[in-house]
């Protein structure tokens, strides 16, 4: 039969209505509110006379919690021990009385906190913002990149007739390319600027699917060959420059002396600004201050040589990103039908995304992971503070306990350990901005998105859920054990002279060894990345940066742009340039050794090469007179380049090293190389296009050390004029002018050289390792966190170890114990648990070294130096943080010990 | 701040409500009378709040319903005080003297 009336509520209602009010009001209370509801529901039935279940509805339910919390002014709170809110602000007040009593202690685990957790809060923020938040674009996942595959394998710029035949694909919504581009721009007061802008063609911004702030698209007209000129201007250059002007939309930039109409202004953000040969995308921190039409003519896009371009596109709806990736290769597969040019190569589409942080994800994964090692070993450490914390209290928890407190009062540990780290971690989320801007600073730029990265609500509530983590590991060890303490054991134990518990001490030896092991990684993992780091910089370059000085520029349009103007302006330009005193050479060149913009293939006269031989290829590059003496290439055969070789000495060319090797089996003084590209600029029949090679210098590494050597043709420049130009200056490193210096000196030949930077060549060649460097230094600053925190651990077991022994220690001396013997005791007592842990931290940081191993440069992930270095510097730490407790255990004194009995 | 002997709008119709009941006055009846009265929901969480506050105010009194045969818990049945019963007068007192001689102009 069913009652009619039932006597308790539903249970999921009990059970919220309860676990509610409970926090505040007793249970009587609470079972009279259930029993009026309940009573309430059963009036309502008779007064209508239905029948069955009347439900209970949320809102009537919800009204009593709500209700009561506003009117507890009238209906006060009984000063009962009960409720949880009463007994918790009783531990939080006891705790808070009781930390202060031990400041060392209290400090050391609120610095150890805020120190892991702001590290923790701050990588996490970079990682948050460059892999785990979305590209700016709407539906990130659909934007793709487009390359052309090459017979090698290596991924290449695509060529224009690329672009039309990806044009033909079917799974994309819209397809569009970009290539760097820059253009000279004076502003209405200084001096002129070069701006760094992309060429795009339609399609590039549909892509994105960006939309300007102010202004519009490009339209077809002007996307489309003869359409009138006009500019889409980036948001920092129009911010910085024009004074965020809408008023700027319709009016004329002149960019190159060409004038254009500015139709809209760009938000910041990601864009592919260009690509690089090696079909890198390269990505501007807030975007390119200007974007203008790509416009080819019908003839160009037929061109299937020039690798220029880097293609973005948007996959439609309907197209899932492997079903595109299949299209794609279909395509690719019939180039060679297309044109022979471009037999043997395929093509490859990638998503965008994997573009922007691809190169930069391995290496924030590790840094992720490893601050989160530093933030267990926190953990650890913490866990390992409070255990000695609690032990000493444990008598009076103990005697709580005996007279009646429930084990529930054993909450008061945790309550204090959820103090301190709301403490700690509060701090360290103080210092994660502080942490943040730190990094920035030393960040290098090739990390995309990185100044975007900032301590958010998101990475809050990540830190939050970590703190109450800690707290909650820390925490419960401790408190296992205060619960499980007898009174007698606990007083006994706490009477002087005895001894630390058995299980207690070896918990805490336990946790030093966790915390060696995991800091024996950590060390392993800083130690091969500072190899590595050590072996990048010890590539020799095949340059000497030091003490150069590069700037560069683009020539001025006052000259003109016929060769002999140009050769002039820059004769005068070198000779200003040596005028600077301190300057002991300088020179002129098309590029930085540290940039590679042209390859090119070229034939060798007297040579026929069959169509199965490797084409032959180089990277193409002038240099003026003194430029190779200057950065101090070797010449290792034949001679460099000299006055004579002017704008009307013979066509010569000098190659590397590699070139020799590669082509001509190491003998290439003497012989000729023809460059069609040169004849595609200068016209059919250009006498300059067939060279005499005349020497052969050193290798350089363009690309840095990683890079392998290539081959690498050299042209004078006075015989092959370039509009963007490179001046070096060697000086003496003690000018601290010296940039400015330069920069005058230029400046005065003709102020309307759009200068870029003046850079030390020494700090363009650090940013090939920048990121190496970077994620050395971090690593480094992580694994010394870790040896310190494990050195505390030991220096805090063994005090303990020490303190709790004096008295057997006083009485051993009584007897005549040998100092050599305690000596040993005490020590053993840190290098232990020490040694133990090292020998896990060993077997653990060996898999985690192959884990790293793309990130390491020769250097193999067991390198032995490194594998016996962390070890060794851990165990010295241990034993140092013994040596700083041996002295006490040394002077222990008999009488002293008996006295306290 | 509200002064502490002057009773407020919801507590008025409580009151009233209580002294109206006769013999079942425990807060599921109030609550009923308190809706027919009124024609308009009422917040049973409101009644009992107010109850409450009522009886620390020496209004009401209140008993646990010790009759048997009923299911669960006993019902805490209110009783209007002498003062709880003066503070009514009261109000009523002090609603006549606001409305005396007064003439609204008739509703549109």
């Amino acid at each position: 039969m069913r009652v009619d009336h039932e006597a308790t509520l539903p249970l999921v209602y009990r059970l919220c209505l309860r676990s509610i009010l409970r926090i505040w009001r007793t249970l009587d209370e609470i079972e009279e509110v259930e029993a009026e509801i309940i009573e309430l529901r059963r009036v309502r039935l008779k007064e209508h006379g239905v029948r069955g279940r009347a439900p209970y509805t949320w809102r009537q339910i919800a009204g009593y919690p709500g209700r009561l919390a506003l009117d507890r002014t009238v209906v006060p709170i009984p000063d009962q021990a009960d409720r949880p809110v009463n007994t918790l602000l009783a531990d939080a007040r006891t705790a808070l009385r009781a930390l202060p009593r031990s400041p060392l202690l209290t400090c050391t685990i609120i610095a150890v906190l805020a120190l892991s957790i702001g590290a923790t809060t701050t990588i996490y923020s970079v990682v948050h913002t460059v892999l785990i938040e979305d590209l700016e674009y709407p539906e990130p996942d659909r934007v793709v990149g487009l390359w052309l595959v090459q017979s090698d394998l290596s991924r290449a710029r695509m060529t224009p007739g690329n672009l039309l035949d990806a044009r033909e694909l079917g799974v994309l919504e819209s397809l569009g390319s970009f290539r760097r581009s820059s253009a000279t721009f004076h502003p209405e007061d200084g001096d002129a600027i070069v701006l760094t802008g992309t060429r795009v063609t339609d399609g590039y911004f549909e892509s994105l699917a960006r939309q300007p702030i102010v202004g519009r698209p490009f339209n077809s007209l002007e996307t489309s060959t003869g359409g009138p000129s006009v500019v889409m201007l980036g948001e920092r250059f129009w911010s910085t420059r024009l004074g965020r002007d809408a008023g700027i939309i319709g009016r004329v930039l002149i960019l190159n002396d060409t004038p254009r109409e500015v139709v809209g202004v760009m938000p910041s953000g990601v864009y592919p600004a260009g690509a690089s040969i090696g079909a890198e995308v390269t990505i501007d921190p807030d975007g390119p201050d200007f974007w203008i039409p790509e416009r080819f003519s019908e003839a160009f896009y037929q061109n299937r040589r020039s690798h220029l371009l880097g293609v973005v596109g948007r996959l439609d709806d309907s197209t899932s990103f492997e079903a595109a990736q299949a299209a794609v290769a279909t395509l690719g597969a019939n180039l060679g039908e297309r044109d022979p040019m471009n037999a043997g190569e395929g093509l490859v589409l990638t998503s965008f995304r994997s573009e922007v942080v691809g190169a930069v994800e391995q290496s924030l994964v590790l840094l992720l992971l490893t601050v989160a090692v530093v933030l267990a070993i926190g953990g650890a450490n913490v866990a390992a503070l409070l255990l000695v914390r609690a032990e000493s209290r444990q008598a009076e928890l103990a005697l709580r306990a005996a007279l009646g407190a429930g084990r529930s009062r054993l909450v008061q540990l945790f309550v204090e350990t959820a103090i301190l780290a709301a403490v700690g971690g509060g701090l360290g989320v103080l210092l994660a901005p502080r942490l943040l801007d730190a990094l920035r600073g030393a960040i290098p730029t090739s990390i995309p998105r990185m100044h975007n990265a900032v301590v958010d609500w998101q990475v809050l509530g990540v830190s939050t859920v970590l703190v109450l983590l800690v707290s909650l590991l820390a925490g419960s060890l401790p408190a296992v054990f205060a619960a499980r303490s007898s009174l007698t054991g606990a007083l006994r134990q706490s009477a002087p002279g005895a001894g630390v518990g058995r299980t207690r001490r070896t918990l805490q030896a336990f946790m030093v060894g966790a915390q060696a092991s995991m800091a024996v990684v950590l060390l392993v993992v800083a130690g091969l990345l500072v190899r590595s780091f050590m072996e990048l910089n010890a590539v020799d370059l095949g340059f000497d940066s030091d003490g150069v000085l590069t700037a560069s520029m683009n020539v001025p349009t006052s000259v003109g742009d016929d060769q002999e103007s140009i050769v002039e302006f820059m004769r005068v330009v070198r000779e200003s340039l040596l005028e600077i005193p301190g300057v002991t050479a300088a020179g002129l060149a098309s590029d930085s050794p540290v940039q590679r913009n042209w390859v090119d293939g070229f034939r060798i006269l007297g040579e026929t090469r069959g169509p199965d031989d490797d084409p032959t290829w180089a990277s193409l590059r002038r240099v003026g007179v003194g430029y190779l003496e200057l950065i101090r290439t070797p010449v290792l055969d034949g001679r460099g380049f000299s006055a004579t070789d002017g704008v009307n000495g013979a066509p010569v060319a000098v190659v590397n090293e590699a070139a020799a090797a590669l082509y001509f089996n190491s003998d290439a003084v003497g012989r000729q190389i023809f460059l069609p590209s040169l004849e595609r600029m200068y016209g059919e029949g250009f006498a300059g296009a067939t060279r005499e090679i005349v020497g052969v210098i050193g290798n350089v590494r363009y690309l840095g050390p990683q890079a392998e050597h290539e081959p690498a043709i050299y042209m004078p420049l006075d015989q092959f004029t370039s509009a963007g130009l490179v001046a070096a200056v060697r000086i003496d490193a003690s000018r601290p002018d010296a940039a400015a210096a330069v920069r005058s000196a230029i400046m005065a030949v003709d102020s309307g050289v759009g200068l870029r930077e003046v850079t030390s060549l020494s700090s363009l060649v650090g940013r090939f390792t920048a990121s190496a460097r970077f994620a050395m230094i971090l690593l480094a600053m992580f694994g010394a966190m870790g040896l310190l925190l494990a050195a505390m651990a030991s220096h805090a077991l063994v005090s303990r170890v020490v303190a709790t022994r004096l008295r057997e220690y006083g009485i051993r001396r009584a007897l005549g114990a040998p100092s050599g013997a305690l000596a040993r005791n005490v020590l053993w007592a840190a290098v232990g648990p020490a040694g133990i842990g090292t020998l896990v931290g060993i077997a653990v940081a060996t898999p985690a070294a192959f884990a790293i191993r793309g990130q390491l440069f020769a250097t193999t992930p067991l390198d032995p130096v490194s594998f016996a270095a962390a070890p060794v510097v851990l165990l010295l730490t241990a034993c140092a943080a013994g040596l700083l407790c041996l002295g006490r255990a040394l002077r222990a004194d008999p009488v002293d010990a008996l006295r306290s009995d | 701040m509200r002064q502490p002997d002057v009773l407020g709008g919801f507590e008025h119709q409580v009151l009233l409500a209580v002294a109206r009941l006769d013999g079942e006055t425990y807060s599921a009846p109030i609550v009923l009378e308190l809706q027919r009265r009124t024609g308009r929901e009422v917040a049973s969480a409101a009644v009992f709040v107010t109850l409450r506050r009522l009886e620390k105010r020496g209004y009401l009194t209140s008993a646990r319903d010790t009759e048997g045969g009923r299911v669960g818990r006993p019902r805490r049945i209110f009783e209007l005080t002498a003062s709880g019963a003066d503070a009514l007068r009261e109000a009523r007192a002090t609603l006549d003297q606001l409305w005396q001689g007064l003439t609204l102009p008739e509703s549109r």
